[in-house]
């Protein structure tokens, strides 16, 4: 452990397991009181892992994302909030790393995210912009109160939902380029604790990631105009923040779906039937799980993609995205008529009450109609490359 | 033990020999134990000895005879989960 890092040790398996278990052990705390999974991003920093992506120059370990594709996978089984709010942490990274380490000033900055375990949050969403990413109505300003070397910027955004915004030690905030700037001409900002003021203007009280804690924030910023990304968000967009989401909230997903699937097994595992035969719901278990691994399956196939830098269409990335979300909604669904009573209830071992709720967020979160219409487009315009050949 | 399993394949396998023509080392396989009557066997071995197979035992070696089987239930008693 180095001086004033709250790395404990270099990664080691037991981090992510330790990880995993204390977001287990407060998930369905988390769940029912609507609060941050505190114990597990504590677990994540001290184990080094909220930092690992950052490479390893720079303090952190390098991280593929494979390795954190299966973190989320298992936080997902463990508790979906502490899952997705590390799912979203590691696509604020992998966006600095990927288009960040060019200026000296944005890699210290990447350093200390990496030493200290910094918690980042994402600020993409604006009341009035309809929910697209791609369209900003603020837009980065001169500052006046920090003029620094560099000068300074401003930026005041009304978010619809900032995640744990109010547990983060960090920001990326989406915004115009300039005040004159089209909506679409976006830039990316850096901002860290001190660099801002967050107001709540809403609270989040949701059927399922509850521990998201995503409450309505009107955010007053200030930092040095070194923190604007130097790249357009555009390209951050495309490049890191879409591919990196979908892969890792496909690992969310399908973490949520594969603990329903063992809770489904288990359930029927020690059904009786009078006369001893097999449990008649051993039929539908086998049935969820090939519905399971059709998932599983696309996800290893883009993320091996991704991973051995083969391009990846977005009509793919959206395919992911809609396949991998309605097919973990359907495994959840057939795990709660698996369980039956023992399913609904929420005090039952056997409870899928919690995965169900979760688990609707991922049609939601992100419409798939909405990505559709958007793939709709698109697979008009390309013929789709079917079969083996 | 091995006869209260002998008792229970009688009850549940369906085998097409009488219980006690079942030697210890005998392949059930071989005696026309199935993968459902597998199942069977393994749930009501559970309601008779009161205990539950780990995933880590649920094999058809664990269910291939009266002795593996008597092994299987004697290394799940000896460490109780």
């Amino acid at each position: 452990m180095t001086p004033g890092s709250v790395v404990d040790d270099a990664l080691d398996p037991a981090a992510v397991a330790h990880a995993v278990n204390a977001a287990a052990a407060a998930a369905d705390d988390v769940d029912r009181r609507g609060r941050f999974p505190a114990e597990a991003v504590l677990a994540l920093r001290q184990g080094g892992l909220l930092g690992a992506h950052v490479p390893a120059e720079l303090g952190g370990a390098g991280m593929g994302m494979a390795a954190m594709a299966d973190i989320a996978f298992r936080l997902g089984g463990a508790c979906a909030s502490a899952a997705m709010v590390y799912a979203m942490h590691q696509i604020q990274v992998a966006c600095l790393v990927r288009h960040a380490a060019s200026t000296p000033a944005l890699r210290a900055h990447l350093a200390r995210i990496a030493h200290s375990g910094f918690l980042l949050a994402s600020v993409t969403s604006e009341a009035g912009v309809g929910g697209d990413i791609r369209t900003s109505a603020c837009a980065i300003e001169p500052g006046v109160t920090k003029p620094g070397p560099a000068g300074s910027v401003r930026v005041v955004k009304q978010s619809t939902a900032i995640s744990y915004g109010a547990h983060a030690d960090g920001l990326l905030v989406t915004a115009r380029r300039t005040p004159d700037a089209a909506p679409s001409d976006q830039a990316a900002v850096l901002l860290f604790t001190g660099d801002y003021t967050l107001e709540r203007t809403g609270t989040w009280d949701a059927m399922g990631m509850r521990g998201t804690c995503s409450d309505a924030f009107l955010l007053q910023a200030e930092c040095p105009a070194d923190q604007v990304l130097p790249v357009p968000f555009a390209d951050i967009a495309a490049d890191s923040m879409l591919p990196v989401a979908h892969l890792l909230w496909a690992g969310v997903w399908l973490g949520i779906a594969a603990d329903a699937l063992h809770r489904a097994r288990a359930c029927t595992r020690r059904a009786r039937t009078p006369d001893g035969s097999l449990p008649p719901a051993a039929g539908a278990v086998a049935g969820a799980l090939s519905t399971y691994r059709m998932a599983e399956a696309r996800w290893r196939l883009v993320l091996d993609d991704y991973e051995a830098g083969r391009p990846v269409p977005p009509l793919e990335w959206n395919g992911l995205k809609v396949g991998v979300s309605e097919a973990a909604l359907d495994v959840v669904m057939q795990a709660m008529r698996i369980c039956g009573i023992a399913g609904f209830r929420n005090d039952s071992p056997y409870s899928i009450a919690r995965h169900l709720r979760d688990i609707m967020s991922s049609v939601v979160m992100v419409g798939n109609e909405r990505i559709l219409a958007n793939s709709g487009a698109l697979v008009l315009m390309q013929a789709p490359r079917l079969g083996l050949a | 033990m091995h006869d209260r399993i002998r008792a229970v394949i009688a009850n549940t396998a369906k085998l097409p020999v009488p219980p006690g023509g079942i030697g210890d080392g005998d392949s059930l396989h071989a005696l026309g134990l199935t993968s459902m009557t597998t199942v069977s066997l393994m749930l009501a071995l559970e309601d008779a000895f009161e205990v539950e197979f780990p995933d880590a035992l649920l094999s058809a070696q664990t269910f291939g005879s009266v002795a593996s089987i008597a092994a299987a239930l004697q290394s799940i008693q000896a460490h109780p989960q």
